[in-house]
């Protein structure tokens, strides 16, 4: 499995796919915190705080994480080589766990530079230091939990299909009705409508972007994550043999 | 040999099909029992997320729906919006304990109309949420000034619950 994980990581890393990611991510980001003119804009904003990155990071990555998943079983259908990894004696779960890490670690690469941002709000902040380190990794950690659970969807989406773009978009359209849609449907809910929020990630991610680690919202992202592996190992043993 | 792979398809088929309802039960039983134990970490520096004993209480208490109506939304300068959010953090952190409590957040200016506004904003002064013009000139700096007054000061309402 560690095998398959490394050769993913490295396939990731010495392709353009894993830097087009990272530069994507870390350019988007950049621009809107410290760039342009807009709300999220740190230097404007006028507050030592990094909340702009935690409320942009997860549209950014509803794109970005497809777009890495979207190869890792999509293409390996296309161009058969999915079977050469089958009749390994690697299990469904275990292929697709590696994948999943890799995948993930990619994500973990992503996020690792926005350090800097955090160091120059750091030395940014009067006096200088005055910066609220801890709610800072509790949103890191609830970013981190966001990002796996869109790993999971984009794997899953990629086991359906062999075609990358099907995989992509799908990847897209059930990564942004789980982060948001639940929200806009709740309100035909009347009365039920926090229940079916809960079914959303934005009400989940909404205390850990503050940097409130609640223990129901980390079973929720397990469970997320949970559900859509197991269900990319079912459709990945389901398929048939040509 | 086709029919030979099929066999054995179809079987883990079913299988995967048995499993999945067993998943969906233990991710269902998992997050129910969670709602009941659970424990919230506030990693801030300043704990400004930690309810007091006393809150976490009289929230437990609440057994009937709570609709706190907030009239504090609409295009403010960079203060106001912060004051707004928190407002509506603080908010959400009372519904992590208690989910009846519910809450509204209102632009008392949304009306184009300005007959339609006075009247609102009459309405609200009848029931004691005296407005007072707002007039910040925002440039980082003065700001600073202006926030820790601006609840009672706000031209925009405030009502708390």
């Amino acid at each position: 499995m560690w095998t398959l994980y490394k050769k993913e990581i490295l396939g990731f890393l010495s392709s353009i796919t894993g830097w087009v990611v990272i530069g994507i991510f870390l350019t988007a980001t950049g621009l809107f915190l410290w760039v342009l003119p807009s709300g999220l804009n740190i230097p404007d904003g006028g507050y030592a705080n990094l909340n702009g990155l935690f409320s942009l990071a997860p549209f950014v990555f509803l794109f970005l994480v497809p777009a890495v998943t979207m190869n890792s079983l999509a293409e390996e259908k296309r161009s058969g080589t999915l079977e050469l990894l089958l009749i390994r004696p690697l299990s469904g779960t275990k292929i697709i766990t590696a994948k999943y890490l890799a995948a993930f670690t990619l994500v973990v690469l992503s996020l690792l530079p926005t350090l800097i941002y955090y160091f120059s709000v750091y030395r940014l902040g009067y006096p200088v230091g005055d910066i609220d380190t801890g709610g800072f990794w509790g949103s890191f950690i609830g970013l981190l939990f966001l990002g796996a659970a869109f790993v999971a969807m984009g794997i899953f989406a990629s086991s359906l299909t062999n075609n990358p773009i099907v995989a992509f978009l799908t990847a897209v359209v059930i990564s942004a009705f789980i982060y948001m849609g639940f929200d806009f449907i709740s309100s035909f809910f009347g009365g039920a409508a926090l229940f079916v929020q809960a079914f959303g990630i934005s009400a989940h991610y909404a205390s850990m972007s503050r940097g409130v680690i609640d223990s129901r919202d980390v079973i929720y992202f397990l469970s997320l994550i949970l559900f859509f592996l197991y269900l990319s190992v079912s459709f990945l043993g389901r398929r048939k043999w040509k | 040999m086709r029919k030979q792979n099929n066999a054995p398809a179809q079987k883990t088929k079913k299988q995967y099909r048995k499993w999945l309802l067993t998943v969906i039960f233990i991710i269902a039983a998992a997050n129910y029992l969670g709602s009941f134990y659970f424990t919230r970490i506030d990693l801030t520096s300043d704990k400004r997320f930690t309810l007091a004993g006393v809150t976490k209480n009289v929230l437990k208490q609440l057994d009937e729906r709570l609709v706190c109506t907030v009239y504090l939304k609409g295009d403010f300068p960079a203060g106001f919006k912060r004051l707004e959010i928190q407002t509506r953090e603080i908010l959400e952190e009372f519904q992590a304990y208690n989910k009846n409590v519910r809450f509204i957040f209102v632009n008392p200016s949304a009306s184009g109309n300005l007959k339609k506004r006075e009247h609102f904003y009459r309405r609200l002064v009848n029931i004691g949420l005296n407005p007072t013009n707002l007039q910040v000139k925002t440039k980082n700096g003065l700001e600073q000034q202006y926030i820790p007054s601006s609840v009672t000061k706000a031209e925009k309402y405030l009502l708390n619950c």
